[in-house]
């Protein structure tokens, strides 16, 4: 079982407040996790230190058993991959010279397999009719979509190489119409399962999350409050816990196993 | 149009430009002699035309090729290390730097043509020092550009102040200087600066991923695989390394690194794999270009070259500036 | 220099002068290489001359030695402020066009001029020469040709403590108060006009701008020891001798 980006007693300092405290967590190959909390809740925190950006203050962070102090930038960049909430560029690039990048951790791939990752990865994203497009002319959505191909470009490069991957999003859904957020889901959760990728994914739609994901976590300033399935984390006392306001749970109306969560009042 | 037909293209007119710019000059050699020499005949060229075929023009020409596309390169690696397409080496202190070390040559020394080159390369290579240490206070790149304007102010004063304590000839001296020329070019002077120069060119040419990596942003560049501390020495010392040596036998020579970069985006994209090569090469032409000007148009007087440059990158700026609001 | 060519009647031999040699006015019309301590090879070579001249502090030295190498004649002729090196000038100028004799006759009707020149009497005074340029007021200090001048002339440069052409402030124009002024005719024309300078407010105050001692200059006059010399002298010790 050592395929897994591990955390025991993971504890992190921003501007000298502490904003996670002794997380324990496993993110797994073949599996989709969300994290859901309220804003400030150390989401993005968690991200950055599971990036790399942000030194731990104690605890261990372990990728494929390896601890990930011992890694360098290189070393990190093939093993997972790492969408960001927002990119701006303010050069002239095109679509695909944007998707391309993901494959810079590997600049020995061959130009035919950059060719095929770069089209499966569009083709996961809608985007293979606008690939000719300059990425500043594009809309916000189509924007994050890209990154997001980049980003798959990049999974797609580790798994060759090593097998298996983890996907690290930050709130990849946010600019989507609800059109392009379910298709996006659907293919993120069939991916992670097809070619053993382990995602980790922030989210704000908490009926997203209840749909796709097969483990959420719910993050309360700096701790997790839950760690499972969907239909075991959302109930309406956690969700109440997690972001301070009364919601409401009840079983979906057409697929048996799932919840919905409502706004209550 | 691809790429590599565009690239073709402007080594197809370098080239063109290169053999006029050698077989033509202040002084007038035919054609006919040159051709003829060419085909074998070894007294068609007296031996003044000889001399200034291969001991002042050619040597010229080749400084002003590597000189060009030292100036595009770094240019454009300055700017996408700055994410500013108003960067260029001069930022972080570069050229500040060698014209204090001009001046103090020319006015404090007797300032023949060794001392100050080596005294502008010296003290480039201290300011651009300076600003990058300065720099590192701040965990983001624009810490280094602070440091850059920081230490170019002050440069900039201290030249004044040495200034003040200089005559009449010192000024013009120092006017001349820092106008730019490529008239010291020799054979000496290319054998040691040209390998170093090139080198520097070939490592800043194999980093076009990281340049395009830096396009996303410092963070994104990181996530995919390129340490940002390291990868930051590694350009600043490039570009130093590439242009200092340059500026302490030239002179300064402004809006070549700034402005062929532009065009070249504006002509190709961004894409650091047709950038870099095609600013070097639009850099070098140019430059080629700009000297054979000096050297002819006003014959037999000669135009300094930095004035060529700031001649035509002025009104450039301009038009960029029209056509950047016209988009 | 190119007016000892002029006077020694060799002008229709020269074919190319550089930037400072505006005098006499029709050399202005040859062909110039710019400025003398920065020589472009190719564009001597383009003139194909037989013979160069250049003062000793031309340069840069690598061109004088490249066209040295390319079996042209060089020579490097003495430019110091003084009339002995003026003196040399003449000759040596005269010597390699060959016509010696024409220089011994330059060279005595200098003396005499400068002899006459010298018999106009004028009290031992204290003189500043300026020169404006691009608004700001430059002194001759010692080590200038101007400086020499004054000497030559019989009176004390107010400015002798600095070298060279530096800016004045007011304080050194208080502190030295000089009791008259040599001005040059293209400041005099930028000022627009000797009154203008005299209501100066950094000049307005000296003894010089009160008694009205302020003395125009043609520019090569006062700033160069050149054939010109005696007339300088004269206008110089005439000016200072009005009352």
């Amino acid at each position: 079982m050592t395929q897994t980006i591990r955390a025991q007693g993971l504890t992190v300092y921003r501007s000298k407040k502490r904003v996670l405290n002794q997380l324990n967590f496993q993110l797994r190959v073949g599996q989709v996790v969300g994290v859901l909390g309220a804003n400030a809740a150390g989401k993005s925190t968690l991200l950055s230190t599971m990036a790399g950006d942000l030194p731990l203050h104690e605890g261990q962070l372990w990728i494929n058993e390896q601890p990930l102090c011992v890694l360098d930038t290189r070393d990190q960049a093939r093993l997972r991959a790492v969408l960001p909430q927002q990119t701006s560029i303010h050069f002239d690039l095109t679509l695909r010279e944007v998707v391309e990048m993901g494959a810079y951790p590997f600049p020995e791939a061959s130009p035919e397999q950059l060719s095929q990752w770069v089209q499966a990865s569009l083709e996961d994203c809608d985007l293979q009719h606008l690939h000719h497009r300059r990425y500043q002319q594009l809309s916000g959505g189509q924007q994050q979509r890209v990154q997001l191909a980049r980003v798959l470009v990049q999974a797609r490069a580790i798994i060759f190489y090593t097998g298996h991957a983890y996907i690290l999003l930050d709130e990849p859904t946010s600019s989507l119409d609800p059109g392009h957020q379910q298709r996006l889901m659907k293919r993120l959760q069939a991916f992670s399962r097809s070619a053993q990728v382990g995602v980790l994914t922030i989210m704000h739609d908490l009926n997203l999350a209840a749909r796709w994901c097969d483990r959420v976590i719910l993050l309360k300033a700096g701790q997790i409050l839950a760690d499972a399935a969907p239909a075991q984390a959302l109930t309406a006392s956690l969700l109440q816990q997690t972001f301070d306001t009364p919601l409401q749970v009840i079983a979906h109306p057409m697929q048996a196993d799932r919840v919905l969560v409502l706004t209550a009042g | 149009m691809t790429r590599t037909t565009a690239l073709n293209i402007l080594w197809f007119i370098l080239i063109l430009t290169c053999i006029g710019a050698v077989s033509n000059g202040a002084y007038s050699i035919g054609v006919r002699p040159m051709l003829d020499w060419l085909a074998g005949d070894p007294l068609a060229l007296d031996e003044i035309s000889r001399n200034v075929l291969f001991n002042i023009r050619i040597p010229r020409v080749l400084l002003g090729l590597l000189a060009g596309a030292a100036l595009g390169v770094t240019g454009a690696t300055m700017q996408a290390l700055f994410r500013n397409p108003l960067a260029e080496p001069g930022l972080v202190g570069l050229s500040a730097g060698a014209s204090m070390g001009a001046v103090a040559a020319i006015v404090l020394t007797s300032g023949g043509f060794l001392m100050i080159s080596s005294a502008a390369f010296a003290s480039s290579l201290l300011t651009t020092y300076c600003a990058y240490v300065l720099g590192r206070i701040s965990k983001s790149v624009s810490g280094l550009i602070l440091a850059g304007v920081a230490i170019n102010a002050i440069t900039f004063s201290l030249v004044g102040l040495v200034i003040i304590g200089a005559d009449d000839a010192q000024l013009r001296d120092l006017t001349f200087w820092s106008m730019g020329s490529l008239a010291a070019a020799n054979w000496t002077m290319l054998v040691l600066l040209g390998p170093m120069i090139l080198a520097g060119l070939c490592f800043l040419l194999c980093r076009w991923r990281v340049l395009n990596a830096l396009l996303l942003g410092e963070r994104e560049a990181q996530h995919l695989g390129f340490s940002i501390k390291t990868v930051r020495v590694e350009l600043i010392v490039g570009v130093v390394l590439t242009v200092a040596p340059l500026i302490a036998v030239t002179g300064g020579i402004g809006f070549v690194g700034l402005v062929m970069p532009h065009l070249v985006r504006m002509w190709l994209g961004a894409d650091h794999r047709w950038v870099l090569a095609a600013s070097a090469l639009s850099g070098a032409l140019s430059l080629t270009l700009a000297d054979w000007l000096a050297r002819t148009i006003v014959a037999p007087a000669e135009l300094p070259l930095g004035l060529i440059t700031s001649l035509v990158g002025g009104p450039f700026f301009i038009w960029l500036l029209f056509r950047g609001r016209a988009k | 220099m190119t007016e000892i060519i002029y006077a020694l009647g060799m002008q229709d031999q020269l074919i190319g002068t550089d930037l400072s040699s505006v005098y006499p006015e029709q050399a202005q019309k040859l062909a110039s290489v710019g400025y003398y301590r920065s020589l472009p090879v190719e564009g001597i070579l383009r003139l194909k001359p037989n013979l160069v001249i250049a003062s000793e502090q031309a340069g840069p030295v690598r061109v004088l030695d490249q066209l040295r190498a390319l079996g042209l004649r060089v020579h490097q002729i003495s430019d110091q402020p003084s009339l002995d090196s003026l003196h040399q000038r003449i000759g040596l100028i005269a010597d390699l066009l060959c016509v010696a004799d024409k220089g011994q006759a330059l060279k005595k009707s200098l003396d005499l001029a400068m002899q006459a020149a010298l018999q106009i009497p004028v009290k031992r005074q204290s003189v500043m020469v300026l020169v404006i340029r691009a608004g700001k007021l430059l002194g001759a200090g010692s080590g200038t040709h101007a400086a020499k001048i004054l000497e030559l002339s019989g009176v004390d440069n107010a400015l002798t403590d600095q070298t060279g052409y530096r800016q004045v402030s007011a304080e050194i124009v208080s502190a030295r108060m000089p009791s008259a002024m040599i001005v040059t005719s293209l400041s005099v024309q930028a000022m627009g006009g000797l009154e203008a300078i005299r209501q100066h407010p950094l000049l307005a105050h000296t003894p010089a701008s009160i008694d009205g001692r302020l003395i125009e200059l043609d520019d090569l006059m006062a700033q160069g020891m050149g054939l010109r010399l005696p007339q300088a002298i004269e206008r110089i010790r005439t000016g200072l001798a009005e009352r």
